[in-house]
């Protein structure tokens, strides 16, 4: 897989884009926030500021002097205004009839009115100042007096502007609005405000003026009339305050947020993008020099002081890149062992298997069943079984020690060494001597083999063995197991020159020998039991009416159960040997029942009490058709039938042992004859042929032993 | 097993050679077809060697089918079936000379 170039990375941009745009967006909110925050205390300090100077100037304001004003004013309009009623339409500012009907208006006023008025105007003047002092130029674009005439509910506008002396009538007599810059206020407008004398800031917005804010105070009343001062501001003022300060704010915050994006971008750039640009380009290195093999480690460990996470990743690509070499070549080691122990394990496998004979032998004098199961790991158990010549026969077993190729290639090797120095005339301690000594020869590993072999001489009714240091062999005779208690010599293999000591016994029919390896006793459960001699002493005695056949797997079932699923460790191998007739498998089939009379025959041959011959056969008759017909109900299975002749006690031994169903024949008993029931006769017929019968269910078998007596 | 027989008008004769055993007492059963003609039935177990509890179902069989104890003769049977005959009790169900 060829890994492509990583490209140049766009990170930081990632990260300042979305950066830029969030510093604006705070900006504009600060911005519009700001901008109302602003405009509203402009608003209120406007207003705080103009309450003390309405405030003064009602109060500063000479009542007479205003009182003589607003009335001569009143009465010249009742006078004059009546004659130009017609022509109101015309009275607008800059017409020649508006210039005369101010003339004639002032030419009313007395001396005191003239004085007074100018006096006001001068007041008024003073308190338009004191207003302008409070911001720009065109801080009060109006200002005007009003006075409230209770009877008549007018607001009566006497002065606006302070060189100007103008007046109007409420609602129900004509308008006369001198200033374009004036609102007309009703009576009622006022109504409200009464209590307080003072109105600070209101907002009136109408067609013509747009948005005003409006500002007024009582003058100390006199008389019945109710006059207050306005002042008038419109909002072009406040706006005008309010665009300076966003075009100053908005300059301010676009430098400091370029300035920011400037700083912060250098920032990342630095402290935290050409690092990852350097990690990155690392960890490419790495895996380009990894696709090519490369194992090497150019890396080194960051050596800032403080480390953080780039550092931290900085110096696992080191680990990692340093790691990576040992690792393939711990890989590499532990293919190339484990290729090597599985070709190893195979051919061991082979060669073992292949030295074993795999068939039990069943002959008319002899014979023997092997039960081997190996373990994963080549265990090196052997066992073997020949004829030597027509009546000498030879078994063994034993277990080599180490395991893989040289292990098996020794047992091969001694097995050979066995098989062919028995043969013609020999005695066996003897050639065991130089047998051993072939195999302690040459044996630069110190490999060796425990072994037991044993000879049998079957006219003589002999058997001659010895045991290289193997597990002790049982013995059974006279349907008892115990231990044989051979002499111990040494393994095959380990010393030169050992002289081996033989053992001897005689057999008669019926003994067996049972033979196993240290994959038995030494068979270990998860709690660290070995399974040991005991139990292997104790299992037989339970099993001993079984025929060897039967009993080998009994023996193994019993290991397995005690490993309780702890892998085997070693190979399990056992080897049965009997002496005489043996065992004979049958099928529960008619056939075999057949078979078995033949065989019946035969083991009594040497019998000449024909009496007991027919009735044994009778009684045999009686248990084999109970087993054939009943034991599997209906489905196919086999039995053992055993028979055995003691010459010495004139008596017939034998055993029928089947894996069926549990059941005691012995039980079934009648005394009257029930055509129905078809098992219950035959045992009674049984029962008074033969001396003994038991029946004992050992494990999964049914097993039946019986004997009868004889005559010479 | 051998087997001879031989039908007397009604009378069926029976000559077994050998043992009356499981095995044996099946091949009689199939091979007898003439007791189906007979009202009585005559063994003759001088060449008998034995009879296990099979053969002795066999002829309780044929005797229930003949209807008496008489209907079922047996001539020299040897002591070992004797013995079987009055062991197992079935002599009293066949005429046993």
């Amino acid at each position: 897989m060829k890994q492509k170039k990583t490209k140049k990375g766009h990170l930081q941009f990632k990260i300042l884009l979305p950066l830029l745009i969030s510093l604006f967006a705070i900006q504009s909110v600060s911005a519009i926030i700001s901008y109302y925050v602003f405009e509203r205390d402009l608003i209120s300090k406007r207003n705080e500021d103009l309450k003390p100077i309405l405030f003064s100037f009602s109060e500063s304001l000479g009542t007479d002097l205003f009182w003589g004003v607003t009335n001569v004013a009143k009465q010249s309009v009742d006078t004059v205004y009546p004659k130009y009623e017609a022509q109101k339409d015309q009275l607008i500012p800059g017409s020649a009839l508006l210039d005369q009907y101010l003339k004639e208006t002032q030419e009313t006023y007395d001396e005191k009115t003239k004085m007074g008025m100018s006096l006001y105007g001068t007041a008024l003047s003073m308190l338009t100042n004191s207003i302008i002092a409070l911001g720009t130029p065109s801080a009060s674009k109006f200002l005007s007096v009003v006075y409230l005439v209770e009877e008549t509910q007018e607001a009566v506008v006497i002065a606006g502007d302070y060189d100007d002396v103008n007046y109007n009538r409420g609602d129900n007599k004509p308008q006369f609005d001198v200033m374009s810059m004036g609102y007309r206020y009703s009576y009622d407008f006022f109504a409200p405000y009464y209590d307080e004398g003072i109105f600070i800031g209101l907002e009136i917005k109408d067609d013509v003026h747009g948005h005003v804010y409006v500002s007024g105070a009582r003058i100390p009343k006199v008389n019945t009339e109710d006059c207050w001062v306005i002042t008038e501001t419109d909002r072009s003022w406040f706006t005008k305050q309010m665009d300076r300060f966003l075009i100053t704010f908005i300059q301010v915050s676009l430098t400091s947020v370029l300035t920011t994006f400037v700083i912060l971008f250098l920032l990342i750039h630095f402290l935290f993008v050409r690092r990852l640009q350097r990690v990155s380009r690392q960890a490419n290195d790495s895996t380009q020099r990894m696709l090519s093999g490369n194992y090497d480690n150019p890396f080194s460990l960051s050596s800032s002081r403080r480390k953080d996470e780039l550092d931290a990743l900085n110096d696992n690509l080191f680990y990692l890149q340093g790691g990576l070499a040992q690792y393939v070549e711990n890989l590499r080691l532990a293919v190339s062992n484990e290729e090597k122990s599985k070709a190893e394990l195979a051919l061991s496998s082979q060669i073992q298997l292949s030295a074993l004979p795999s068939k039990p032998i069943i002959d008319k004098s002899i014979f023997v069943y092997p039960l081997i199961k190996l373990a994963k790991q080549v265990g090196g158990d052997l066992y073997d079984y020949f004829y030597v010549d027509e009546n000498r026969f030879v078994f063994l077993i034993g277990d080599v020690s180490g395991k893989g190729v040289p292990a098996a290639l020794f047992m091969m090797k001694s097995n050979a060494l066995i098989r062919s120095s028995l043969h013609e005339r020999f005695e066996i301690d003897e050639e065991i001597v130089e047998i051993n000594n072939i195999l302690s020869k040459d044996n630069p590993i110190g490999l060796f083999i425990t072994a037991f072999i044993g000879v049998v001489d079957i006219k003589a009714k002999k058997l001659t063995y010895v045991n290289c240091g193997h597990e002790e062999v049982f013995f059974r005779h006279d349907g008892v197991y115990h231990k044989l208690n051979e002499e111990s010599n040494l393994p095959l293999g380990l010393m030169e020159d050992f002289a081996y000591q033989k053992g001897e016994i005689s057999l008669v029919e019926g003994d067996a020998l049972f033979l196993y390896t240290d994959g038995v006793s030494e068979a270990e459960n998860i709690r660290g039991e070995f399974y040991g001699k005991q139990r292997i002493e104790e299992k037989l005695s339970i099993g001993r009416k079984l025929p060897l056949s039967c009993l080998l797997p009994f023996m193994l079932k019993d290991v397995d159960a005690f490993q309780e699923g702890k892998e085997q460790a070693d190979d399990i191998c056992m080897v049965g040997f009997g002496f005489g007739t043996g065992t004979m498998e049958l099928m529960n089939t008619f056939e075999d029942l057949d078979r078995s009379s033949e065989y019946i025959d035969e083991a009594l041959a040497s019998i000449r009490d024909e009496r007991m011959k027919s009735e044994f056969h009778i009684a045999m008759d009686e248990l084999l058709s109970n087993v054939v017909r009943y034991a599997y109900e209906g489905k196919p299975g086999k039995y053992y039938f055993t028979l055995r002749v003691d010459k010495k006690q004139k008596k017939v031994h034998g055993s029928i042992v089947d894996k069926g169903i549990a059941f005691n024949p012995l039980r079934e008993e009648e005394t009257a004859f029930d055509e129905n029931k078809e098992g219950g006769l035959g045992i009674i017929m049984a029962k008074s042929f033969l001396q003994e019968i038991d029946y004992e269910r050992i494990d999964d078998y049914n097993v039946l032993t019986f004997s009868m007596n004889y005559q010479d | 097993m051998e087997i001879t027989k031989q039908l007397d008008g009604t009378l069926l004769r029976v000559t077994l050679v050998g043992r009356l055993d499981t095995v044996t007492s099946q091949q009689l059963t199939t091979d007898l077809v003439e007791i189906e003609q007979a009202s009585a039935v005559e063994f003759d177990f001088s060449k008998l060697e034995y009879i296990s509890s099979a053969g002795l179902r066999v002829l309780v069989a044929y005797q229930k089918k003949l209807g008496g104890k008489d209907k079922v003769i047996i001539h020299n049977a040897n002591a070992i079936v004797k013995n079987v005959f009055s062991v197992t009790g079935i002599g009293n169900l066949l005429t046993v000379d």
